[in-house]
């Protein structure tokens, strides 16, 4: 098949997938959505394939809405691929499980110190900029750990009158948002 | 629904979760956002405690695993090192096997003691370049003190990575046996929070049958021994 079918087929699968996502109506979960579950589930597994395995299953998602299968359940029929990806993943040469383990492909093994100042660096400037109640939320609430970190939380979310659950989702973003900027300030790009 | 606690999700993020509790999550995660978040915030968590030496070995060599698989996640751990030393909680080393055993153990009868080292190997593999590479981790847990290890046939080399407890001292390293390999002068690695001496050993040194690996600070009193039995494989 030439360059220029594929991607017209591709993109004829991947128009049918959307408008599938569409037709759930009002809770419907949206191709990002469902990409980002993907990767957390890819993740909990094979992190180091994440990505790309959660496009492959969205990828044989796509064909098969494309072919007409009846999908009933979008999650659940998502899964079984993903379980299948999974196992092929698992299935596949012994040598990329073993780099998986290998001990020298750890963080920070080619670090001589330098990287991580850069990242204290940018760190410290991404804070500043995110203004003092967001700076002292993520100093506090990721400040803590061991048995003091649950007692942290608690008084951080009554002391705001939020819930546990709304405090932890600020949280998140925050450090996202943190993680981002310092990404930035140091030069590091998601794109290939 | 029960909703799973965060040890369940450590567990989970871990893979220790058994796949009766693992899959109705997994089914949950593509479902439901809720889930999804709160096992991010469990991963930051992790992460954290990770960089702060807040781990035992075990957890410790999981998550090194699980956050070292990718350059972002390298890079997250960075930022989450940077963040520890924002709020005071510098990383801290580990606790190991060497922090009960930092006096000298010399005599010949004092193997016997420092078999509680138990060794846990955390990786074989057979590079192209047929080099095989096998780590030795100081460990609290109790047991057998014989390790088995298959050294793949063929392998010309082995790099042999054992784990330390102090960054600011160099190791010899030698192994005794019927093709003796000693190096001196090693300096420490470090991989997130696991710090390591790397040596290439040749094969023969580490031919099928009981080998005794020494590690022995070049400053100071620590030393500590791994009895291993290799076999070809």
């Amino acid at each position: 098949m030439n360059d220029a079918r594929a991607a017209a087929e591709a993109r004829g699968h991947f128009d049918a997938l959307l408008q599938r996502l569409r037709a759930d109506g009002g809770e419907a979960l949206g191709y990002e959505t469902l990409r980002r579950r993907l990767i957390q589930f890819f993740r909990l597994h094979v992190p180091a394939e994440a990505e790309d395995l959660a496009d492959v299953a969205l990828d044989r998602l796509a064909r098969k809405v494309h072919e007409g299968t009846e999908v009933g359940n979008v999650p659940s029929y998502t899964l079984g691929i993903a379980r299948m990806v999974l196992h092929e993943s698992h299935a596949r040469s012994a040598r990329r499980r073993a780099a998986e383990d290998d001990p020298t492909l750890m963080p920070d093994a080619d670090d001589t110190g330098g990287e991580t100042d850069a990242a204290l660096a940018a760190l410290s400037t991404c804070l500043d900029a995110a203004g003092g109640e967001s700076r002292g939320l993520i100093l506090a609430y990721y400040g803590a750990d061991g048995a003091a970190r649950i007692a942290e939380r608690q008084r951080l979310a009554a002391e705001r009158g939020i819930s546990l659950n709304a405090l932890r989702n600020r949280a998140l973003r925050l450090r996202e948002a943190l993680e981002e900027c310092v990404k930035s300030r140091m030069g590091w790009s998601d794109a290939p | 629904m029960t909703e799973p606690t965060d040890e369940t999700l450590r567990r989970w993020l871990l893979q220790r979760l058994p796949p009766h509790e693992a899959e109705p999550l997994e089914q949950r995660l593509l479902a439901e956002a809720e889930l999804g978040d709160r096992l991010r915030g469990a991963e930051n968590d992790l992460l954290d405690d990770l960089v702060r030496g807040q781990l035992d070995d075990a957890d410790r060599v999981a998550a090194t695993r699980h956050f070292g698989a990718t350059a972002r996640d390298r890079l997250r751990l960075r930022i989450a090192a940077a963040l520890a030393r924002v709020v005071g909680r510098p990383r801290v080393a580990p606790r190991s096997a060497w922090s009960s055993r930092r006096r000298r153990i010399t005599a010949i009868g004092a193997l016997a003691a420092a078999a509680a080292l138990v060794v846990a190997v955390i990786g074989i593999r057979p590079p192209p370049d047929a080099t095989a590479t096998i780590t030795l981790m100081a460990s609290q847990q109790r047991g057998a003190a014989v390790t088995e290890i298959a050294i793949p046939r063929g392998a010309a080399a082995v790099k042999l990575q054992v784990e330390v407890d102090a960054a600011d001292v160099r190791y010899a390293v030698s192994i005794e046996g019927a093709a003796p390999f000693a190096a001196r002068d090693v300096a420490v690695r470090e991989a997130g929070a696991y710090r390591f001496v790397e040596v290439t050993v040749p094969a023969a040194a580490l031919a099928a049958g009981e080998h005794r690996v020494r590690l022995v600070a070049e400053r100071g009193d620590r030393e500590a021994t791994w009895e291993i039995r290799t076999r070809g494989e």
